[in-house]
């Protein structure tokens, strides 16, 4: 694939002269966009209207009192309310084994949206999910691989999504910290909350879809998840990702495949045939009506692993941060400067920096006595991150 | 004896008289002198003109005797007694003729001895006349002889016209009778039908680069008249093209255009090269998919549904460096046909269009050549004999060093980038004898192409044919030959050791052809034959160049196929006015093993999740089997002398098709063969056309219009990625396409001021309707094509200054092609997607552009050691940008859309022409 995307950009190159072309916004069309998922999980679940934008936009425009519902081939139906831009069922459900689903939506302005009819695939669970030490394009990184298989033979189209949740500790963090008191003096205390170690969690935005049809086997067997370099700061500690293998149709399949060749095409799209990927959703009084997005009727299984940094590169460590770090020096109120000195201003930048959180004390310099400082993302890991530890952390 | 000509009359079945019998008698005395003096002495003697040729051998035997006061005809005579010649006493005038060839089927009893005293009776009647080009006291032939009871107003004659010294049939010949305004032609196998009234015809046959031929005639029956034409020698200004009158309105298929390469000259073309190929895109119904891309479209066709044929080779990419030049040297080409509207039998396996394109014959004389120095390319052709009159060798090289092409292209990408391209043509033809010859020739073409300093891609067409011709009898000549062609490609990439690979793709076809043409009678003319091809398609080989690459090798299989089609093709005239021309082909493809095939569930989409299992096919094992006939049809109604109405219709099959998801094509555009899954395209053209020429041929007016259908042809649904894909019919989607237009074509063929002005209305639109939905594009309704162009319209001009100094204009407009557009975005599983309109909704900016070229002839001594001309030409005059595509990328989650054009302001030419 990234073989004939090079060969398009070098072949459009060489004959040309490119220069920008002003799009022509008028074409745009609004389009009702369902995001729309539901699987054999317990749960209330959520079904997204947004509409498509304008190009030059990058504000959604959510879909607003439109009525969702979800009925079965056997009657049950599951109804949908609005909270906070999305619709999220009234009741937690969840599908079973041999019922079709089918998607309905009514739309503020009276249209109504149904889809085909999903079968509820076969459900497969995660054999295995291992992170192994790998090049991928000349960089030395951790895959996260999965394997799994099916013994019925009739689950041949996957979608993974994963969560990713990794421990991060400030390189420059004191357990002491500096406030600015009533009277524009500084303070050092020790610190009373946590501020050394939190986690911050991350989703998965890709497509990623694989199938076994062209296998003699139907077995995933190491198929690459996600890959992360070794400098990636979120395995510097230790790490926890968490896999969700939906087992899909085969026309999902080809709506996420489609959908991710037309956008991973990000260089160049003009050798890939572009154009409106058909969903299955349509209006039931106009089947011309584009509907973008795909009604999902899937089976999930998931599995979590954990890994420190030396599990992946025995006897080595990581020092990859987040952020560029660097210890500033600050002179403390005694050594107020001249107006002449170069650090003339620096009481007054200390104490606004330190009352909007933007820097941290780290220590006192030995000698000078300066207090040294970082910016608070390296100091403390809370202005960026969570200090509660997830319940499945261990 | 140069400057004489000469022409054989082959008299079957009929009489001949002399036009006037006055004997002269002299006296004369001989005395061991060779007969060719002795004719000088008679001719002295009597007044009267001998004509023969100095060089056959019997002419040198000596003679010795004496005559008083005896008719010249005892004399001559006793002169030949011994010798192969005879002669033939006509208007003062004797004509030597030599026996020699041919015809033992000579009806003796209607030969009338007593008015041809010097001919053998169990000879042939054949008679060779050699007269001055420009000798206006021409001999009468009288054919036949009054008779009661024969009352036929009219009699046909028929015949076949060759070249004296190739003894190849030359088409294409006008044979005018200049006082009676009727006309005919040669067919491509030289032969002619003509029919004349009663009484004295003036009949003038007059072929380009031959000497004319002038010669009365008294017809009294039919007859069958062949006749050898001499190449003309006097080039002083080799252009003078002599129209074929009225053949635009008495072709019988509609839709055929053809073009010699002499035609061309005086086009302003792009970078400096005269070029056929270039010049048929300005006519009506012929597009090219856009400015540097090497696809034509013909009448709303899809860019792999024209068939190139070089001498009867395919040639899978006929052009160089993305499409600006024709792959084939201009220097070579003798003439194209294009058959855009009725195809005739003998061709098949595209749906749109063949091109075929014949090279230049070979001088058995003396040495000969050409060439072009320009800014751009250069390039030389030399024809030589090998054995004087029996063996000749003609060849040609051209290259390019386009360097300064790339300067031209403002895109500083391209500081490191080179592209390059030359040609090889060379062509062997012996004559082994008058019914046999043999032609042998080779073609290599190669393009290359480097973008930065680590990839090279590359393409190549090489073509190496062998043909026989045997000419059973007058009325049989066949053609044998065995082709072989290849197309090729590779991307050699080495940007780093761990990522450097290479890529191939080849097609090869191998091709016997047997064809025959059967001169039945006047009424029909049969061309049968067979043909069988056998492709081998390696649809793709990747390789890492380094151990250490990161990719893996991959091949895809390679894939097999054997076509074969009988053909046989009927001219058919059925009367003066109403003519027919009945093809029928009966075509069939064997998908070969070995393969592997996936095969699908009986009755379900082609799609993934209904595989139903995978199959091994052995070497040679039938995968699949498709056939079918396909009709051929046209006829013409001439509505007078000078205007006339043709119908057409055709079908046809297609067995591969080219894989090319975008909308311009590339050279890296693979190909595929019809196979378990992949069905081949089918085609049908219905067209109607109406011909009118006014003043004596200065004017012509051409009004077309067509109809076309094809289904199975491929396309493919939306982020299609075809590159090394196994199983192509998943992306694939096998469409329909509806076709119509109407061509309006205005020609002034003459005078100083001469060109043609084009228009064509059309709509080529597609269905593509699969059974998923995802190969249901646009609601599965009808939608333009990539190639929609609805108005189009061209206009090529020449202005003579003088002999010396001439101009050239050509104008060309087209609407915009469809594109796809990015009409929106929306956010889908937390990430930004972009919304794309409708499949081809919208249209980039209308094309136009206006070349102009001068022509400045060196001066027109008849000695000079060699003829030339400049050519300076300024393509693109006004800068106009024209948008080439229109592609999207997104820049940091934004979209943006650019333009990419390739010649955004005027580039300038000088090309110098010689000949020697």
């Amino acid at each position: 694939m990234k073989l004939k995307q090079y060969i398009v950009l070098i072949l459009i190159a060489i004959v040309s002269c490119t220069e920008p072309y002003e799009l022509q916004t008028e074409n745009f069309e609004d389009l009702l966009v369902v995001e729309a998922t539901i699987t054999n999980e317990y749960k209330k679940h959520v079904v997204k209207l947004s509409h498509t934008i304008p190009l030059e936009e990058t504000t959604p425009s959510i879909e607003h009192g439109a009525n969702v519902k979800i009925i079965s081939n056997t009657g049950l139906e599951f109804h949908f309310s609005e909270v906070e831009d999305q619709y999220v069922s009234d009741q937690e459900f969840q599908i079973e084994s041999g019922l079709d689903y089918t998607l309905q939506i009514q739309t503020s302005n009276g249209k109504t949206y149904i889809s085909t009819p999903e079968k509820t695939p076969t459900a497969i669970g995660i054999d295995e999910v291992n992170a192994i030490q790998e090049t991928k394009d000349t960089v030395l990184g951790v895959a996260i691989k999965v394997t799994s298989s099916d013994p019925s033979n009739t689950a041949k189209f996957y979608r993974y999504e994963y969560t990713e949740t990794y421990k991060i500790i400030p390189p420059y963090w004191s357990p002491n910290k500096v406030e600015v008191n009533a009277n524009d003096e500084l303070i050092v205390s020790p610190r009373t909350t946590e501020t050394r170690v939190c986690f911050s969690s991350k989703e998965s935005n890709s497509i990623n879809v694989t199938t076994t049809e062209d296998q003699s086997e139907n077995t995933v067997f190491n198929f690459n998840v996600h890959f992360l370099s070794k400098e990636d700061p979120k395995i510097t500690n230790r790490y926890s990702i968490l896999v969700k293998q939906y087992i899909i149709s085969s026309e999902a399949y080809n709506f996420y495949k489609t959908l991710k060749t037309l956008s991973s095409n990000g260089s160049l799209l003009s050798q890939v045939q572009p154009g409106f990927i058909v969903g299955n959703i349509t209006n039931t009084n106009n089947p011309e009506e584009k509907v973008v997005g795909f009604f999902e009727v899937s089976t999930v299984s998931e599995k979590r692993i954990f890994f420190n940094f030396d599990d992946i590169f025995p006897n080595e460590t990581s020092s990859s941060y987040f952020y560029d770090c660097g210890i500033q020096d600050y002179t403390s109120l005694v050594d107020f400067p001249s107006p002449n000195s170069p650090l003339f201003g620096g009481r007054v930048d200390l104490f606004y920096f330190i009352r909007n959180n933007e820097i941290v004390y780290y220590d006192h310099h030995p000698t000078s006595g300066l207090y040294l400082m970082v910016y608070s993302y390296c100091g403390d890991c809370t202005s960026f991150s969570s200090n509660v530890q997830p319940d499945f952390w261990q | 004896m140069k400057n004489k000509i000469s022409i054989y009359f082959l008299l079957l079945c009929f009489h001949i008289l002399h036009a006037q019998v006055k004997e002269p008698t002299i006296s004369v005395a001989f005395s061991d002198k060779p007969i060719k003096d002795c004719f000088l002495e008679i001719e002295n003697k009597c007044k009267e003109q001998f004509y023969f040729d100095s060089n056959w051998s019997d002419l040198n035997q000596k003679i010795t005797a004496s005559f008083t006061n005896e008719p010249v005809s005892l004399i001559l005579n006793t002169l030949l007694k011994e010798t192969n010649l005879n002669f033939f006493h006509t208007n003062n005038t004797y004509i030597i003729t030599q026996n020699n060839f041919i015809y033992n089927q000579l009806n003796t009893s209607l030969v009338q001895t007593d008015s041809l005293p010097s001919v053998n009776q169990s000879n042939p009647l054949f008679f060779e006349k050699l007269v001055d080009a420009t000798d206006e006291k021409d001999a009468i032939i009288i054919i036949g002889k009054q008779e009661e009871g024969n009352i036929k107003k009219t009699h046909h004659i028929e015949g076949i016209i060759l070249d004296t010294k190739t003894k190849n049939p030359l088409s294409g010949v006008l044979i005018s009778v200049t006082n009676r305004n009727i006309k005919t032609e040669t067919d491509i196998d030289g032969h002619f039908k003509i029919t004349l009234p009663d009484g004295l015809n003036h009949l003038e046959i007059n072929a380009m680069s031959y000497k004319k031929l002038n010669q009365k005639i008294i017809l009294k029956k039919d007859a069958v008249l062949n006749f050898q034409l001499t190449e003309s020698v006097t080039l002083l200004n080799e252009v003078v093209i002599e129209r074929e009158r009225n053949k635009e309105v008495k072709e019988i298929a509609s839709g055929v255009t053809s073009f010699n390469v002499e035609k061309a000259k005086s086009v302003p073309l792009v970078l400096g090269e005269r070029d056929i190929i270039k010049l048929a895109l300005a006519l009506p119904g012929i597009k090219t998919a856009g400015e540097g891309t090497s696809g034509i479209n013909v009448r709303g066709g899809k860019d792999d549904q024209n068939l190139f044929l070089l001498d009867n080779a395919t040639i899978y990419n006929p052009s160089h460096f993305f499409g600006f030049f024709s792959s084939v040297n201009p220097y070579l080409v003798n003439d194209v046909n294009i058959y855009k509207g009725f195809i005739p039998a003998e061709f098949g396996g595209r749906i749109a269009s063949v091109f075929e394109i014949n090279s230049k014959e070979g001088n058995y004389e003396k040495f000969k050549g050409e060439g072009g120095i320009g800014t751009v390319t250069s390039n030389l052709t030399f024809t030589t004999p090998i054995i004087k009159e029996k063996a000749s060798l003609i060849g040609g090289v051209r290259a390019t060093y386009s360097k300064w092409i790339l300067k031209q292209i403002d895109n500083k990408k391209l500081n490191k980038s080179d592209a390059s391209f030359y040609d090889a043509y060379l062509k062997y033809s012996h004559k082994i004898n008058k019914n046999n010859t043999l032609e042998t020739s080779i073609y290599y073409s190669k393009d290359k192409f480097k973008i930065s300093s680590d990839s090279l891609y590359s393409y190549s067409n090489t073509a190496a044919s062998l043909k026989w011709r045997h000419n059973f009898n007058t009325k049989n000549i066949a053609t044998f030959q065995l082709i072989n062609s290849n197309y090729a490609f590779a991307i050699d990439y080495n940007s780093n050791n761990l990522k450097s690979f290479n890529y191939n793709f080849n097609i090869n076809e191998s091709k016997f052809i047997f064809k025959n043409v059967y001169f039945y009678n006047e009424k029909h003319k049969f061309t049968y034959g067979l043909n069988s091809v056998l492709y081998l398609l390696n649809p793709g080989e990747l390789n890492p160049n380094d151990s250490n690459s990161l990719l893996t090798a991959k091949k895809i299989d390679q894939e097999k196929g054997l076509e074969n089609d009988l053909f046989i093709n009927d001219e058919y005239t059925l009367n003066k006015k109403l003519s027919f021309n009945l093809g029928l082909r009966y075509s069939t493809f064997l998908a070969l093993g070995p393969a592997t095939q996936t095969v699908y569930q009986d009755g379900a989409p082609i799609a993934p999740g209904n595989v139903k299992e995978i199959k091994e096919y052995n070497n040679n094992e039938i995968i699949k089997n498709y056939n079918g006939f396909e009709y051929r049809f046209g006829t013409r109604y001439l509505l007078s002398e000078t205007s006339s109405i043709k119908l057409a219709y055709t079908t046809n099959y297609q067995y591969l098709h080219k894989l090319s998801s975008n909308t311009t094509q590339s050279p890296t555009d693979t190909w595929k063969l019809a196979d378990l899954n992949i069905k081949p395209s089918y085609g049908q053209q219905i067209s109607l056309g109406y011909f009118k020429n006014f003043k004596e041929d200065l004017y012509q007016f051409s009004i077309e219009g067509y109809y076309k259908k094809t289904e199975n042809f491929l396309d493919f649904k939306v982020g299609s990625d075809l590159m090394l894909s196994e199983s192509i019919e998943t992306d694939a989607i096998q469409g329909k396409g509806k076709a119509y237009g109407v061509e309006f074509l205005i020609k002034k063929t003459e005078g100083k001021l001469n060109g043609w002005i084009g228009y064509t209305y059309s709509r080529s639109l597609i269905q593509l309707d699969g059974d998923t939905a995802d190969k249901r594009v646009n609601n599965g309704n009808y939608f333009a094509s990539n190639f929609d162009k609805p108005h189009d319209f061209n206009a090529i001009l020449n202005y003579k200054f003088t002999q010396r100094y001439s101009a050239s204009f050509n104008f060309t407009y087209q609407t915009g092609r469809p594109v796809t557009y990015p009409i929106g975005s929306y956010t889908y599983g937390n990430a930004q997607y972009t919304l794309y309109s409708d499949r081809n909704k919208f249209r980039i900016p209308d094309y136009y552009r206006v070349d102009v070229g001068f022509n400045i002839e060196g001066n027109h001594k008849v000695k000079k050691p060699f003829h030339s001309f400049w050519n300076i030409s300024i393509y693109n005059l006004l800068g106009r940008n024209n948008p080439q595509s229109v592609f999207f990328v997104t820049d940091n989650g934004k979209i943006k859309a650019y333009k990419s054009s390739i010649f955004a302001y005027p580039i300038p030419t000088i090309t110098y022409n010689f000949k020697f």
